[in-house]
């Protein structure tokens, strides 16, 4: 007897200890769901140490030796002992309470007093007794907390089967938009998690019931819970609003509250006239129901985990199935849904498939995409009780392997793009009852036979894709040209292709725009030796020809060896001579130092070859940029001779006066005279004096920008 | 004999004594089973376990196709008639409120209002309003949720773009990308998980700078991995001359051992970082070229996104490669196009931008569909602010230019959770300020992650003391634009 009397002791000293020691890490918690169910027996177990401690402070005041004291002490031991776990229990259950306010708390730790009442008055009872202590008043005290704790205890309510309830799934409906209804999928939830307690089938606190549309048109005792379309008038309402200490405010302060949002939403419901077989997607776009409805189911939806009503597979197991060809990948943390993706398709082998068989329950989501997949292996997959997206784009299943597919009672989606199957395979999955979308593009399937499907199968969604049928007219992407424009030494191979296979390359060499027809067809590089204005553009059937692209390109038949400038340029775009024959025109960018600029005075540059050669031009490329006050020079001139002192001036030009918002280029300007011989070439050009009226610094001087100069 | 009994008596007591604390130890010890991260960190840790989404993810994977140097929402997706009914008249001070002006247009005296040069026409059962510069984009505007009312911090190109890329103006954070490959790791283990591709348009525009795909602090796993056009994709991908296949696994076995050894020694996770470098590098060299080749793309497909998806380095070959990334597993597609900054010959320079851009954007989300991948995949299209209502420099009804403007500006979503069909948001009728729903970059950051299953208040890291988000210290999930 002593035996059990000390493993008993042992026990209610041990969780007395656990019961402090969860008491002060009590935000620490993280409750395993075993437990959960422990905690839930704490309305069953409460009940005893209530009766026990009771019957134990009532012994005390018997008086006489009416009560054997080994009988008090075994009340004594059995009042601790349960009222310890009953405190712990209690602890369990309240982690899971999402029930906030004092109520709560003031009954934990009343709990937790109760139990430590019965430890000291179980050990202390010898000595409390043999020092004369009036320990009656300790009853007292013991026996008021034991009514104000289990008053508020009483007050948390529960509902039904609770014990059992983490055994049992508990999966959060997801309702789509547009499948929602008013009434079941926005106020009965919230009548469901806020209300239904105190106003449901177990208890119909002032005679209301919540349950179904019936009960609340009918109303509790106070009368009536809503006057359609008046809001302010409504019962249910008025609840709310009240003042949260006022007896009569809804829900009691000890219990969760409405949101602002479900407030609004309930106000919206019954303005809109408390209608209960209206669907969300119904109503008017800027109805402000609709509005709040829409961020309701949103909200709903996206910020909870997904609940799944099967258990994790072990992380040893997901970790020997993961490798670098086969992913596993957990669905949200605590979540023991599983998305697997295969990649690799030399790597793939049919065990790869076969092994997902340990977490077969799991898989939610399978993508065997571009993975060589045959038929005989399809049947694994028929295990997968929870899968819900399968992807087969691209492997070698056909209708063989389809037909193998059942008991999937799950899927939602199949893709099967690039596969071989025909129509057959689709009619077969299209009788899955919980399929929404077969993806069907790159098949053999053609749009009458779709058209035929959506026709029969009007649940689901038969995705194709994108098929030139000859009927979208897109453009062809230019020529690519592999010589760059620009200056050329007496010989230039010309050279152009084009990305796509089989497209037609037209062009022309005197600026005028090639066409489908007319132009030359381009088949390899080709030489010029003369100046050409390129113009190219792709054609193929069946697409619309290319823009044109354009290169123009300058035979420099001779190059001076020497350039002496006469006339300095301007401080700001100066630079030596050779800028004028390094074969680089410059860019519109005039900034780059590729130019030579002339304001104040004209540009005077002489050009000297060490032999003796015969021209018949010079062409001098000079910016027209009216912007930046930069004109063609007004008048060119072109002298030329054997002796540098004895030129003759060989010809001259004079350049037109751009036109008001004429773009800016580059303007090669050629000046001929009668082919002569020289040593010795000077320039003679000079800048705008006047700007023209249209121009915002009319009046004022303009500039003469030049770069390259060459020869022919 | 007395001191005998006492000593007895302690004996039993202390005997009694440690039994008992031996009890309350266990039940102490059994406690604490409950109690996983007693003793390890705070809560705040144990909320983000690297690899795992912290729910379950609406989207399994990003492109983004940024449209750097910012396009202007007021040819693209923000209609305004109100512009060119008010053309050439001054942008009322009441509508510009004093907000700050660039330094290219803060020494203009008139800030003349100009309306778009293209014409807006209603697409598709949304009625969104598309400019005619996007024919493509506009057939496909029931797939896309266009975020009218974007805005910004910054208001130049740099920190903008660093802005949007990296949640902090400034540089040095991991990029957008890195967050993601940190927060969910690689999903196919021989890619990288964040892959960047460039391209440039003819229109003005500056450069964009590696630091926009850095992994700032977060390990250098995490880094963006550039892509070029040329004959080496992956620069130093590929084995030297005279090296094959086993040689290199030879030699990386070997390096393994010795960077093992080190890091036993030193424990520095850099070292461990780059043995699953060299792995991936490895497993690489088979799996880039795969992917890179277009040669087995149909002839439908070249059609779809348009023959320049055959020319490697232009947008249409980099939206038909981030297909093919995305395809196998890669996280987070970075594209880049260039040359969006349309300071003047805006009319002109924009037909060009948009050509390059139209059809193979529009094509990648067609393409994504048919594949039935563009719900698990997430695709944003947009610059990093918008443009002024009015003109910088001198304004003809074909010529204008618009200078920054962070107040407001347009993008899309597509895929990925997004809600299709959908046009969020509204501006004035003067395309200046947000009059509705307004979506700050952090805002649009914390919707992305979300998207992936991320908490951004949860996705941190340590570093300096402090714990880092992408978002900072803001940051909204858009619920609205959630389906």
């Amino acid at each position: 007897m002593q035996r059990v009397k000390k493993i008993g002791e042992g026990i209610l000293l041990g969780a007395t200890v656990l019961l402090l020691f969860l008491s002060v890490f009590y935000d620490k918690i993280q409750l395993p769901v075993a437990l959960k169910v422990v905690g839930h027996m704490h309305p069953l177990l409460l009940h005893f140490p209530i009766v026990l401690l009771l019957i134990a402070f009532v012994i005390v005041w018997i008086p006489g030796n009416y009560v054997s004291e080994q009988f008090f002490k075994l009340v004594l031991f059995l009042a601790a002992i349960t009222a310890v776990f009953t405190a712990l229990m209690g602890i369990f259950l309240s982690l899971e309470t999402v029930a906030e306010g004092s109520t709560l708390t003031w009954h934990k730790w009343g709990g937790i007093l109760l139990a430590l009442v019965g430890f000291v008055f179980y050990h202390g009872y010898e000595w409390l007794a043999e020092h004369n202590v009036r320990f009656k008043s300790f009853t007292i005290f013991g026996a008021i907390l034991l009514i104000v704790t289990s008053d508020f205890g009483g007050n948390l309510t529960h509902g039904e089967n609770f014990v059992f309830a983490p055994l049992k799934s508990n999966i959060k409906k997801q309702v789509r938009f547009e499948d929602a209804i008013v009434f079941n999928d926005i106020v009965k939830p919230i009548f469901e998690s806020k209300c239904i307690s105190c106003h449901g089938p177990n208890s119909q606190k002032g005679g209301l019931n919540l349950v179904d549309s019936l009960s609340i048109v009918k109303g509790g005792k106070s009368g009536h819970l809503y006057v359609s379309g008046d809001p302010v008038n409504s019962l249910l309402l008025k609840r709310f609003h009240l003042p949260t200490d006022d007896k009569k405010h809804m829900p009691p302060i000890s219990k969760p509250q409405l949101s602002n949002d479900e407030i609004a939403l309930l106000t919206a419901w019954i303005k809109n006239g408390a209608k209960y077989a209206v669907k969300v997607a119904d109503l008017p776009a800027k109805d402000s129901l609709r509005i709040l409805a829409a961020k309701y189911l949103s909200t709903s939806i996206a910020i909870e985990n997904i609940q799944y009503d099967f258990s994790a597979a072990s992380e040893s197991t997901i970790k020997s199935l993961n490798n670098n060809y086969r992913v596993l990948e957990q669905q949200g943390i605590g979540s023991p849904a599983i998305a697997v993706l295969f990649y690799g398709r030399s790597k793939y082998e049919p065990k790869s498939l076969s092994e997902l068989s340990k977490i077969n329950e799991q898989i939610v989501s399978l993508s065997l995409s571009h993975m060589p997949v045959k038929d005989n292996e399809i049947s694994t997959i028929n295990d997968f009780d929870n899968l819900e997206k399968l992807n087969l784009n691209y492997t070698d299943i056909t209708n063989d392997g389809i037909s193998e597919l059942k008991n999937l009672e799950k899927i939602k989606e199949i893709s099967l793009s690039g596969t071989a199957i025909t129509i057959n395979a689709v009619q077969h999955l299209a009788t899955f009852p919980s399929l929404q979308k077969i993806i069907l593009w790159d098949t053999k399937i053609d749009t009458n036979q779709i058209a035929s499907l959506q026709k029969k199968y009007k649940n689901i969604v038969f995705q194709t894709g994108y098929v030139d049928d000859g009927s979208s007219s897109i453009e062809l992407s230019p020529p690519i040209l592999e010589s760059p424009d620009g200056i050329f030494d007496e010989e230039l191979m010309i050279k152009m292709k084009h990305p796509l296979k089989g497209a037609v390359l037209r062009y022309s060499l005197n600026g005028t725009p090639p066409d489908s027809l007319t132009g030359l067809i381009y088949t390899a590089p080709f030489a010029i030796k003369s100046n050409a204005k390129l113009i190219a553009r792709a054609f193929k059937k069946g697409w619309i020809g290319s823009m044109p692209i354009k290169a123009a390109y300058i035979r420099r038949g001779f190059k001076a060896d020497e350039v002496e400038l006469l006339s300095p340029p301007d401080a700001k775009y100066t630079g030596s001579g050779n800028l004028l024959i390094d074969a680089d025109l410059g860019d519109i960018n005039f900034g780059g130092g590729k130019w030579l600029g002339y304001m104040n005075n004209p540009a005077i540059v002489r050009f000297n070859f060490k032999k003796e050669v015969i021209l018949s031009n010079a062409m001098i490329n000079v910016l027209k940029l009216t912007g930046s006050y930069i004109f063609p020079p007004v008048l060119l001139e072109v002298w030329g001779g054997s002796d540098k002192n004895k030129l003759k001036l060989l010809g001259k030009i004079t350049p037109p006066t751009p036109l008001k918002n004429e773009a800016g280029t580059i303007e090669p300007l050629q000046v001929d005279f009668p082919a002569t011989s020289v040593r010795t070439i000077k320039i003679v050009a000079k800048p705008i004096a006047v700007l023209p009226k249209w121009h915002e610094g009319k009046g004022q001087k303009g500039w003469a920008f030049l770069s390259e100069v060459l020869f022919n | 004999m007395e001191k005998e009994i006492l000593e007895h008596g302690l004996n039993v007591n202390r005997r009694k004594f440690l039994a008992s604390l031996s009890i309350g130890i266990g039940s102490a010890a059994l406690g604490s089973l409950l109690m996983p991260d007693l003793l390890g960190g705070d809560k705040a840790d144990a909320a983000f376990m690297p690899g795992i989404p912290h729910f379950a993810p609406k989207a399994k994977r990003v492109i983004y196709l940024f449209q750097n140097g910012a396009p202007s929402q007021l040819e693209t997706f923000d209609y305004k008639p109100m512009l060119n009914k008010m053309m050439g008249q001054d942008l009322p001070a009441s509508v510009r409120n004093g907000q700050r002006l660039t330094g290219m247009t803060a020494g203009q005296t008139t800030f003349p209002l100009v309306g778009s040069y293209y014409k807006f026409n209603q697409h598709g059962k949304s009625g969104a309003w598309v400019s005619e510069l996007f024919p493509h984009m506009s057939k496909i505007v029931d797939d896309l949720c266009i975020v009218k009312s974007m805005h910004t911090e910054a208001i130049n190109h740099d920190p903008a773009l660093t802005f949007f890329q990296t949640g902090n103006q400034q540089g040095n954070r991991p990029s957008m990308g890195s967050w993601v490959s940190y927060g969910l790791g690689s999903e196919n283990k021989n890619l990288p998980a964040f892959c960047v591709l460039l391209s440039r348009g003819r229109g003005n525009g500056q450069g964009v700078y590696s630091k926009l795909w850095s992994n700032g602090f977060i390990d250098s796993i995490h880094q963006g991995v550039q892509f070029s056009s040329g004959d080496n994709p992956v620069l130093y991908l590929q084995d030297p001359e005279g090296i094959d296949r086993k040689n290199r696994r030879d030699m990386l076995d070997k390096l393994a051992e010795l960077n093992d050894i080190d890091y036993k020694n030193f424990g520095d996770p850099e070292i461990a970082t780059k043995i699953q470098q060299y792995e991936t590098a490895f497993r690489m060299q088979t799996a880039v070229p795969e992917i890179l080749d277009v040669t087995k793309e149909s002839e439908d497909i070249v059609k779809l996104y348009g023959s320049e998806c055959l020319v490697p380095g232009t947008y249409a070959a980099n939206c038909l490669l981030a297909r093919k990334l995305s395809e196998n597993g890669v996280r987070f597609v970075q594209l880049y196009h260039q040359g969006w900054d349309q300071h003047g010959n805006l009319p002109n320079e924009m037909r060009g931008q948009a050509k390059d851009v139209d059809q193979a954007s529009a094509a990648l989300i067609t393409d994504l569909k048919q594949r039935g991948l563009l719900d698990e995949t997430l695709v944003i299209w947009g610059g990093e602010f918008g443009r002024t209502n009015f003109s910088q420099g001198t304004m003809t009804v074909d010529n204008y230019g618009r200078d920054h403007h962070p107040r407001c500006f347009s993008i899309w979503m597509a895929g990925g959770g997004i809600k299709p069909g959908m046009v969020y948001g509204e501006t004035d009728e003067f395309g200046y300020n947000i009059t509705e729903n307004p979506v700050h970059v952090h805002d649009f950051q914390a919707t992305i992650l979300n998207q992936l299953g991320l908490d951004h208040e949860k996705l941190t890291f340590l570093y300096q003391g402090r714990r880092f988000r992408l978002t900072d210290v803001e940051g909204k999930v858009v619920r609205d634009i959630l389906s």
